[in-house]
């Protein structure tokens, strides 16, 4: 009975371990699908990041061990993911459909759109999704610029307000830079 | 006649300067084998800890790289293969080719963290799979159109990471 009960005791605690290790992070509040890129792809420039919250959490540990620095930014984190597609005449037309898809798709829910820049051949939207305590737990920025780039980025976890701009410059993630927060909650551009 | 022998046994085990183990090898004969076998090897070499530590050391005594100097000494072993394009090979950078090599690693328990081509150039770089060992085992695989060039870099890569990061930045926009 013991060597059952031990057993069972152990099963569970393993399909913890498990799950904690495997956690979904598309089921997190600030993922963001962008939906299928893969048309994209065939671009001539094309970058793609992956980084997900083991590797977030063992690089923020350098900072807690030493000195706070860059590295503490990534503490909270649970993704950071980017694509990045050179645009040329020929992806020009749908990439713009694919942020103004994005940009349909979130309006309207717990996402607010803190940044909106529309020139004539530019187009950025910087989106952040808040917490009950008014925490950030998701940005997300899609940007165009023609004849250069467009990108497409996603950040899951607490992201700390204060160095968000030290984020998106150490990235070099478009339009976080010159992102402002003020204790009200309200961010601005 | 063996006091030679012993020589070279030595300076091979001090330094660690020696061949590619098999995981590296079983690694580049399917990638290498996703191009149709259209390389052929330059050279490939391994690199243990004790002439990474001695190349330290050289850093060290200059004075003024003590983070590349610690960051060195976190590493244990690199492993090198630089493989020349036969000419007329007909196999080209391009994003399918990329995820099919993906396939592959994460068939030996790699996952990419960054992944990126550019015109006919073609760069990957992928970690342990497993979270507990996500940062003791790098994967770097770069292609052109004159050469395919793969690193294996193990140890406490923590600061080397840190340092593409702190130093480099780790650039999300090409």
């Amino acid at each position: 009975m013991n060597k059952l009960f031990l057993s069972i005791i152990i099963a569970v605690l393993f399909t913890f371990t498990v799950n904690a290790q495997t956690g979904d992070v598309t089921k997190e509040p600030g993922y963001v699908d962008f939906g299928n890129l893969t048309e994209f792809e065939n671009s001539t420039g094309v970058t793609e990041v992956m980084i997900e919250e083991d590797l977030l959490s063992a690089l923020a540990q350098i900072s807690d061990e030493e000195d706070p620095n860059i590295m503490s930014v990534l503490s909270g984190l649970k993704l950071v993911k980017a694509f990045v597609f050179e645009v040329d005449d020929t992806n020009i037309d749908k990439l713009l459909s694919k942020i103004n898809s994005i940009d349909s798709k979130l309006s309207g829910t717990d996402w607010k759109r803190i940044v909106k820049t529309r020139k004539e051949n530019e187009a950025a939207n910087v989106y952040i999704k808040l917490n009950g305590k008014k925490q950030i737990i998701g940005l997300a920025v899609t940007s165009l610029d023609a004849g250069d780039e467009a990108a497409f980025v996603n950040i899951v976890g607490t992201i700390d307000l204060a160095t968000i701009g030290k984020l998106g410059k150490q990235f070099n993630i478009p339009h976080l830079e010159g992102i402002k927060h003020h204790k009200d909650g309200k961010d601005e551009n | 006649m063996k006091i030679k022998y012993f020589i070279i046994s030595a300076l091979l085990f001090l330094t660690g300067c020696i061949g590619v183990n098999r995981q590296f090898s079983e690694v580049k004969d399917k990638i290498l084998g996703k191009f149709g076998n259209d390389f052929k090897t330059e050279f490939q070499f391994s690199v243990g800890s004790t002439l990474i530590n001695i190349s330290s050391l050289v850093v060290g005594l200059e004075g003024s790289h003590e983070y590349i100097d610690n960051m060195m000494r976190e590493i244990s072993s690199v492993q090198v293969g630089v493989y020349n394009r036969i000419k007329g090979s007909n196999n080209r950078a391009d994003f399918s080719l990329l995820q099919t090599i993906d396939e592959e690693m994460s068939g030996n328990g790699l996952k990419y963290i960054v992944r990126t081509i550019n015109n006919d150039e073609m760069t990957a770089v992928y970690v342990n799979e497993d979270p507990g060992e996500v940062l003791h085992k790098m994967f770097v695989i770069s292609l052109n159109d004159d050469e395919l060039v793969i690193v294996e870099v193990n140890g406490d890569l923590r600061q080397v990471i840190a340092y593409a990061i702190e130093e480099q930045n780790f650039q999300i926009k090409m």
